[in-house]
């Protein structure tokens, strides 16, 4: 196992609650220097995972691996992870430089060297002018940063991050985005970062695992979840999306579906009754210029037209009754701007830019 | 009320309203500021009054004087009492820190129903009759008690003993069992006050469980423990009764001084006086305990 790419592995873990199981057994592996985003609405499970790897509640079963070494049995202070708290869990008792320092001295690392890098921390989080304050006296982004510092200063192996961004304003949650996203890259260590904010997941992860009542849903990097959800769920959960009913039929190597949209092939794994996805964005109005290999067109009746400045929305009726609606959002331009609710209109877009799914 | 749907009629109904809201707050104001004075503050400066009495043969006398003051000041056996209770209570104040923490701490550290159970069961001497509880300690530490039957039976003494019985020491020992509660609830509300997360950022940043109660838990809890041992050296430095039941001729109080001027010598004026000095001591900790928590807070 020596030489893996992974520092963290999860084999099979679970975690229940007396009769309650919270997690389903999860296989995920988390690649050194990545910065992996676990993302899920409240409840699915997101929050035990990362207790369960930085040591604070035991896993029920499964194996949780340190590059390649099982560490279930270490306890929480030999694991070399640090954690960014949601609410901060700053020693009101402390000043910032103490709270920064506070790892490093339980480590019995000499005064000096302590102080060097409390300082070089403190600049990395620009926060160097504010190390004799206590707390109480800064304001929410400022402790987040203190936070932060407090633990990269330890220099662990990996960071752990439990909904930091939660309790800041809008603005200043943008800003923290970029400054930890920033800051990743610019340490090169593996953050694991919890959130329930699906922008906030796609913005700034290298990869992003979607978690579900308890099941891990999908791994990917932001482009596969966006654009090739493997479930309904994932699909629905990031951003609008046309979800259409199609049945597969049809025998090896392509299996026939047939959609509101018309006919599609696709690989024969496909049987039986599944729902067709595709994104809003990737249909365009087709101008009657030559179409490229996997491109479609399809027939659909506008009913209305919303501009939302860059972007103008259509509302359309597709099926052979008009009985399904499709939303796509096009460029807005001259040529948007005489569509006429009521008129026809043909869609165009990518087979590859289609996702089939299981229904249910 | 027609008139009342039209903008000028809501007016004139305002302005109509409006006495009779003054009105009610001034009977609020009256009671919010009346009732406080007229119990509270109004006793207490009739008793400050009357220390300034000169006094005889257990009549006030109408002249206003220091003499009861200076009678204080100027005796070294009054002295002696009161910096004796001070230290009493003190030592009282200490045992309740010391204990009081570490039960407070055991349950703090339990989880679930057991949790409350055992903090309702260290509360409940607070509502059992305090006479009754300074009977059960004299039972326990009488001549004929409890105490000397265990310790003759374990053979450690051949006599029994009455070294805890009728002298300070029995007043130390019963005051500090019968305080404990009111030390433990306060102790354990600090403990309760620390966040969680705090504890798990320690151990997550490396700290082992002593150097999580050494570095956290001990800083943040201990300027509360101490508020709630200075609350308990405030009860005990008033306790008449304790003293009364359980002191004997060698466990004289300042209390028990106060308690005879009034009632045995008819002294009241000088009784006031003695009363003031220790209504002075008690400001004068309960204005500490409240420092140091309010240092603690800002922090």
């Amino acid at each position: 196992m020596v030489g893996t790419p992974n520092v963290i592995q999860l084999v099979g873990v679970t975690k229940s609650y007396k009769t309650v199981e919270v997690l389903k057994p999860v296989d995920l592996d988390i690649r050194d220097g990545e910065f992996l985003t676990v993302l899920g609405p409240s409840g699915s499970g997101k929050t035990t995972i990362l207790r369960m790897i930085g040591g604070f509640t035991p896993p029920s079963s499964g194996r949780i691996l340190l590059r390649g070494t099982d560490i279930v049995h270490v306890p929480i202070y030999k694991r070399p992870f640090n954690t960014v708290f949601q609410d901060y869990a700053l020693f009101p008792h402390m000043t910032v430089a103490r709270n920064v320092g506070y790892g490093l001295r339980i480590r019995k690392t000499p005064q000096a060297e302590i102080k060097r890098r409390v300082e070089a921390v403190l600049e990395t989080v620009n926060l160097a002018d504010k190390a004799g304050r206590y707390p109480a006296e800064l304001s929410g982004g400022q402790r987040q940063r203190v936070a932060l510092a407090r633990a990269i200063v330890c220099e662990p192996q990996v960071i752990l991050l439990d909904e930091p961004l939660a309790a800041l304003d809008a603005e200043l949650r943008r800003s923290m985005q970029e400054f930890l996203k920033d800051l990743q890259r610019r340490i090169r260590t593996t953050f694991v970062f919890i959130t329930h904010d699906q922008e906030e997941a796609i913005s700034m992860s290298d990869r992003i695992a979607v978690m579900d009542h308890g099941n891990l849903v999908q791994v990917g990097t932001p482009q596969e979840i966006y654009y090739k959800p493997k479930s309904e769920f994932v699909a629905k959960f990031f951003g609008e999306n046309n979800i259409l009913p199609a049945s597969a039929s049809g025998s090896p190597p392509l299996a026939v579906i047939e959609s509101p949209l018309g006919k599609h092939w696709a690989p024969a794994d496909h049987q039986g009754a599944l729902l067709f996805a595709i994104r809003p964005e990737s249909f365009r109005l087709h101008d009657g210029s030559d179409l490229s290999a996997g491109e479609r067109v399809a027939k659909a009746r506008l009913d209305s037209v919303t501009f939302l400045g860059a972007t103008t929305q259509l509302s359309l009726s597709v099926g052979a009754s008009d009985e399904h609606r499709v939303k796509i959002r096009i460029p807005t331009a001259l040529s948007t701007q005489n569509l006429v609710a009521g008129s026809d209109v043909m869609l165009r877009w990518s087979e590859t830019d289609v996702s089939f799914l299981p229904k249910g | 009320m027609s008139i009342a749907t039209t903008p000028t009629g809501i007016g004139i109904a305002e302005a109509a309203a409006r006495p009779k809201r003054g009105l009610g707050k001034l009977v609020a104001r009256l009671l919010v500021y009346g009732l406080p004075t007229v119990m509270i503050l109004l006793p207490l400066v009739s008793f400050l009054a009357s220390s300034f009495l000169g006094q005889d043969n257990g009549k006030p006398t109408g002249g206003l004087t220091f003499a009861n003051y200076a009678a204080f000041f100027t005796s070294s056996s009054y002295l002696y009492v009161f910096f004796g209770t001070l230290k009493l209570a003190f030592t009282v104040a200490l045992i309740s820190l010391f204990f009081g923490y570490i039960l407070s701490y055991l349950i703090w550290r339990l989880e679930g129903s057991a949790r409350y159970l055992l903090l309702l069961l260290s509360a409940l001497p607070l509502v059992m009759n305090y006479v009754v509880k300074i009977y059960a300690m004299r039972s326990i530490l009488g001549f004929n008690g409890f105490l000397n039957t265990m310790l003759l039976s374990l053979g450690i003494i051949e006599v029994p003993s009455r070294l805890f019985i009728f002298n300070q020491t029995a007043v130390m020992l019963t005051m500090a069992v019968i305080y404990l509660p009111f030390g433990i609830l306060p102790i354990f509300l600090a403990l309760e006050r620390i966040p969680q997360s705090l504890i798990s950022a320690a151990a997550d940043l490396g700290a082992k469980p002593g150097q999580i109660f050494m570095t956290v838990v001990l800083p943040l809890s201990l300027p509360g423990s101490i508020a709630a041992a200075l609350f308990v050296m405030v009860i005990a430095l008033g306790d008449y009764l304790t003293p009364q039941m359980v002191g004997g001729s060698e466990g004289f109080t300042f209390g028990r001084a106060v308690w005879s001027q009034f009632g045995m010598a008819f002294n009241w004026p000088f009784g006031a006086a003695l009363a003031v000095m220790l209504l002075l001591a008690v400001v004068a900790l309960i204005a500490l305990a409240s420092l140091i928590s309010r240092t603690a807070r800002v922090r």
